[in-house]
């Protein structure tokens, strides 16, 4: 169930392998999400037992660090995906740092007047056995 | 078909400013702004999963999509 105070969209969950809008502390206020927007992964999707969803996120960077980091998290830096995902810039999501997060207007919010945090089309086959394959050599080493 | 007909520019000056024009008109049909993101800090991050476990406290969660990765 979705409080009165909560945006429409938090009643509709997103789906795992999407991209949406988080708000990203600053480092002098890390518990306060805001206020700058930034993309993260969706990886997986929960609904809570009181109500509402929850998700879990891979923050993202445009600090690629292709040489040091691209066997380790998932960037996305071709053209073409880079639009069809929604993102304005070639990205890369840490999966060293994932969080769940509420569903909510605290912890997501709309980019650029669009309806939903969601920033457009699921994550490709690809990319999803990419970051499957990531997530297994983390668990197995 | 005819031949191609290219634009032609007078001065250097007309040139930069059908390119400014032009890179103008195409960031404004970007969807998202086009920003440059820090790199992820993981205290950062520590700290929004504080602030997100306050809320969500011991309530049950149900995977209904994707991976469940906590260990």
């Amino acid at each position: 169930m979705t409080s009165a105070s909560e945006p429409a969209w938090a009643g509709v969950p997103p789906s795992a392998f999407q991209i949406v809008a988080c708000w990203y502390p600053l480092p002098s206020a890390p518990k306060h999400p805001g206020p700058k927007l930034r993309p993260g992964l969706v990886v997986a999707v929960y609904r809570r037992k009181s109500g509402g969803y929850a998700c879990q996120i891979a923050y993202g960077t445009s600090q690629l660090k292709v040489a040091k980091r691209q066997h380790v998290d998932l960037i996305v830096q071709n053209h073409g995906d880079i639009g069809a995902f929604g993102l304005a810039n070639a990205t890369r999501f840490d999966l060293d740092n994932i969080a769940i997060l509420p569903w909510s207007g605290e912890f997501f919010g709309c980019w650029g007047g669009r309806p939903s945090p969601v920033l457009g089309a699921t994550l490709s086959e690809p990319y999803q056995r990419d970051f499957a394959y990531k997530m297994y050599l983390r668990k197995s080493a | 078909m005819g031949p191609v007909r290219l634009p032609r520019y007078d001065s250097e000056i007309s040139i930069t400013t059908h390119f400014v024009t032009e890179f103008s008109s195409y960031e404004a049909t970007q969807k998202t702004p086009i920003e440059f993101y820090d790199d992820i800090d993981p205290e950062i991050v520590r700290g929004i999963q504080d602030r997100a476990a306050e809320i969500l406290g011991d309530d049950e969660l149900e995977l209904i999509d994707g991976y469940d990765f906590r260990v």
